[in-house]
């Protein structure tokens, strides 16, 4: 089906027959467009799209038949200028403005369809981008039937339906492979903190007396890491590092639960024991680490406390949601838990009060930074773009988590 | 030669608790005396000695950091009153801050410490601080123990754009002995840190392949500029090494850990590095006078502190009750200690 003419479209969806790859070097009457082959673009958005723009919108991206256009949603790129400069030529990218992305004016902005039919969000940094709140229903609804990647900085996405965007053919991509050495080092400390009573020792050095008693006492509960039991619940990306480093560094013995059974190759690359069940591994580990998404449910819970070895350790570098904390204060107290390491809560920014009374004792409580470095922002804003050109360019996405939901665009 | 008589070990400290079976075998070995407390006390210790009450024992034997040590210095007044039997002291302890080991060599005696046995201990806690410091761990605990919302959250937004991953940056060390080859090893291995060090004593190739690959920077001053994290890992040698001057050496925003002992260190000189933001963050286990640690090192929220435990850890001393034994038993049975300090200060062998 040729394309009208004239039809000032802000982006025309390619057609499906188009064969040639060039990108457009200059803005092109649209009969004269070769666009890259998107896979399973229907047809039937060009009738939809033309219906809509019945008279010129001012929007950017250009004529008919141009690059896709890219919904950037946050601040200006900062760290990664010539990874940058190629996105910006393969498409054209819209930043609204930070009045903009706050919900009420978003939301109104994407009934007007003021910014087209864009292909794609990218969202380079946690710290700004937020703004409209959740993706949820209320929100989805809106968007364009074009969009089919959302690219995220951000290894959590709880503020994100992604199985409805996956269900409106929407790939969520996030940063969670940009940010897992950060958050794998992380663990590592805490992980150190909870053998090597560290809440205790960091918080005795101020006066004289406490530190005597400290440096006097400290050792009877303090134990090598080597040779103990890693329980890693979650081996994806972050709990792979997390693995590779107790081995290679400390020499621990780790097993690791997952939803997913992970290939053998891998297991014995890492060097890793599989276990088939959350007790089984509960059940055998010194320490706990928690390396899975949110959407695991409570997975410390009243329940699951009974497993945990008596005076086994627990360390939470994954979501507050995961535990319930008023569960494993009660075994903190009861001393069924020895020593606990946790970035983060599940009230943020409140730390459980019952679990703040240990802290200069046996529990290392941080404000979830675990994923807080240069290079993981740096790592975010790069990984998003690529997910976002591996993905308009046809190829597979980096970091998807959502494929499972993904409704195909295919034409009928 | 027949009815030779076994070697006299003097114990000092508790009795043995850890390796039953390997002082099982010590003790067939040795005929081991063990002095009660009271009898450890300076005053008292001394005298026996004059007295000859503990007759010619040839090693003397501490497998314990934390009882042993009653009769203080083991120096000039001390040393000569040993009977000139005594070859070999084995000592629990990295650090020998207590012991005379050059007077030591002078009347014959080999010193061997226990860094071997703690090395482990001390290198994890090493990175524990080394993460500390790229992580900004100090200002997160901080935050969080104080239970305000409000600092949580400002922890929460502000630590990172500081904060960097250790791999690929330079971990400069200065000592690569057992402690600090370890701590190479590891941060190395488990974070791929670039991993260079200046030590009196270059290290073959073989002993810096197996340290993380280490580099050897022939001056201190070009290793503290070299590097983004600092670690110190050498014995006290008698006087401060980073002082005002070295510290002025320190690339900018970098990081210093200290896991050795804190007279090394010029701690006001420290404190000012720190404030002035040359230095960006500082992780210590030891100071220069404990228990006290200097005041301002206690208000900051980009110094972590811990209580002089790098070592400790139950571990530890399993190992160096064991260790101890073991360097006894390699001298006096087969001629060679296995962990002295002092060997290159002894005079004529004996």
């Amino acid at each position: 089906m040729a394309e009208p003419t004239n039809t000032p479209m802000p982006t025309a969806p390619p057609t499906p027959r188009s064969t040639s790859p060039a990108p457009a070097a200059t803005r092109p009457s649209s009969t004269n467009l070769s666009l890259p082959k998107p896979i399973g673009f229907p047809t039937s958005a060009l009738a939809t799209a033309t219906t809509i723009f019945a008279t010129p919108l001012p929007v950017p991206g250009g004529p008919l038949g141009t690059k896709p256009i890219v919904l950037h949603i946050g601040d200006p790129i900062q760290y990664n200028p010539e990874t940058y400069t190629e996105f910006t030529t393969q498409f054209d990218v819209v930043r609204p403005s930070a009045e903009e992305r706050q919900r009420p004016a978003f939301m109104q902005a994407l009934k007007e369809k003021r910014w087209g039919e864009f292909s794609a969000i990218f969202r380079p940094f946690w710290g700004t981008g937020g703004e409209m709140g959740n993706w949820d229903k209320e929100l989805v609804d809106l968007l364009p039937d074009s969009v089919r990647v959302f690219a995220s900085a951000g290894t959590g996405f709880d503020w994100a339906d992604v199985k409805l965007l996956g269900e409106r053919g929407i790939l969520y991509c996030n940063g969670g492979l940009a940010a897992a050495e950060a958050v794998s080092d992380f663990a590592i400390a805490m992980i150190i903190s909870t053998f090597r009573a560290l809440p205790y020792c960091t918080s005795s050095a101020a006066a004289p007396s406490s530190f005597q008693t400290c440096h006097a006492n400290a050792t009877q509960r303090a134990h090598n890491l080597r040779g103990r039991v890693l329980g890693l619940v979650g081996l994806g990306n972050i709990g792979q590092r997390v693995a590779a480093k107790a081995r290679a560094a400390f020499g621990m013995d780790v097993a690791y639960f997952d939803v997913e059974r992970k290939p053998p190759a891998l297991e014995l690359r890492l060097g890793v024991r599989h276990t088939d069940s959350l007790e089984e591994l509960l059940r055998e580990a010194d320490c706990v680490v928690l390396c899975t998404p949110a959407g695991a449910g409570c997975l410390v819970s009243r329940e699951s406390l009974q497993w945990f070895k008596y005076g086994a350790r627990l360390v939470n570098v994954a979501r507050g949601s995961l535990v319930d904390e008023e569960a494993l204060a009660e075994a903190l107290e009861q001393g069924r838990v020895s020593c606990v390491a946790l970035d983060v809560h599940a009230e943020e920014p409140n730390v459980n009060p019952r679990l703040l009374k240990f802290a200069g004792d046996r529990a290392m409580l941080t404000c979830h930074n675990a994923g807080g470095t240069v290079e993981t922002h740096v790592g975010f804003e790069e990984l998003a773009m690529r997910n976002i050109m591996a993905v308009l360019g046809g190829g597979e996405a980096v970091t998807p988590v959502n494929s499972a939901w993904l409704r195909s665009k295919a034409v009928s | 030669m027949a009815g030779k008589q076994k070697p006299v070990v003097l114990h000092i400290g508790d009795p043995i608790k850890h390796n039953p079976e390997i002082y099982e075998r010590f003790a067939s070995e040795f005929t081991v005396i063990r002095p009660e407390a009271e009898e450890r006390q300076r005053e008292p210790f001394l005298q026996a000695l004059r007295d000859r009450k503990w007759g010619d024992f040839e090693a003397v034997f501490r497998p314990f950091w934390n009882t042993g040590g009653e009769m203080g210095r083991w120096d000039k007044e001390l040393i000569p009153l040993l009977p000139k039997s005594v070859k070999i002291y084995a000592s629990a302890g990295a650090g020998y801050d207590w012991a005379d080991v050059d007077i030591l060599a002078e009347h014959g005696i080999l010193y061997c410490n226990g860094a071997r046995a703690s090395s482990e201990a001390v290198a994890d806690m090493a990175i524990f601080h080394i993460l500390s410091v790229f992580r900004n761990l100090a200002w997160s605990q901080l935050a969080a123990r104080s239970g305000d919302p409000a600092q949580w959250t400002e922890a929460h937004k502000y630590a990172t754009f500081t904060a960097h991953n250790p791999q690929n940056h330079v971990l400069g060390i200065i000592g690569l002995g057992n402690i600090g080859s370890v701590i190479a090893r590891k941060a190395s291995a488990g974070f791929e840190m670039q991993i260079r060090y200046f030590d009196i004593e270059r290290k073959t190739a073989e002993q810096e392949a197996s340290a993380g690959n280490a580099v050897y920077v022939a001056t201190l001053d070009e290793l503290l500029g070299q590097s983004d994290c600092v670690v110190l890992a050498t014995p006290f040698g008698g006087s401060v090494l980073i002082d005002r001057e070295r510290l002025a050496k320190f690339k900018r925003g970098s990081r210093f850990v200290n896991i050795a002992r804190g007279t090394l260190v010029d701690e006001d000189a420290l404190v000012e590095a720190l404030k002035s933001g040359h230095l960006h963050a500082a992780g210590l286990d030891v100071f220069a006078n404990e228990p006290h640690v200097h005041p301002e090192l206690c208000k900051m929220n980009n110094v972590t502190l811990t209580c002089h435990t790098a070592g400790g850890a139950l571990e530890t001393n399993f190992g160096f009750e064991r260790l101890a034994m073991e360097n006894i038993e390699a001298f006096l049975l087969k001629g060679k200690a296995l962990t002295p300090v002092n060997a290159h200060l002894m005079k004529s062998a004996k």
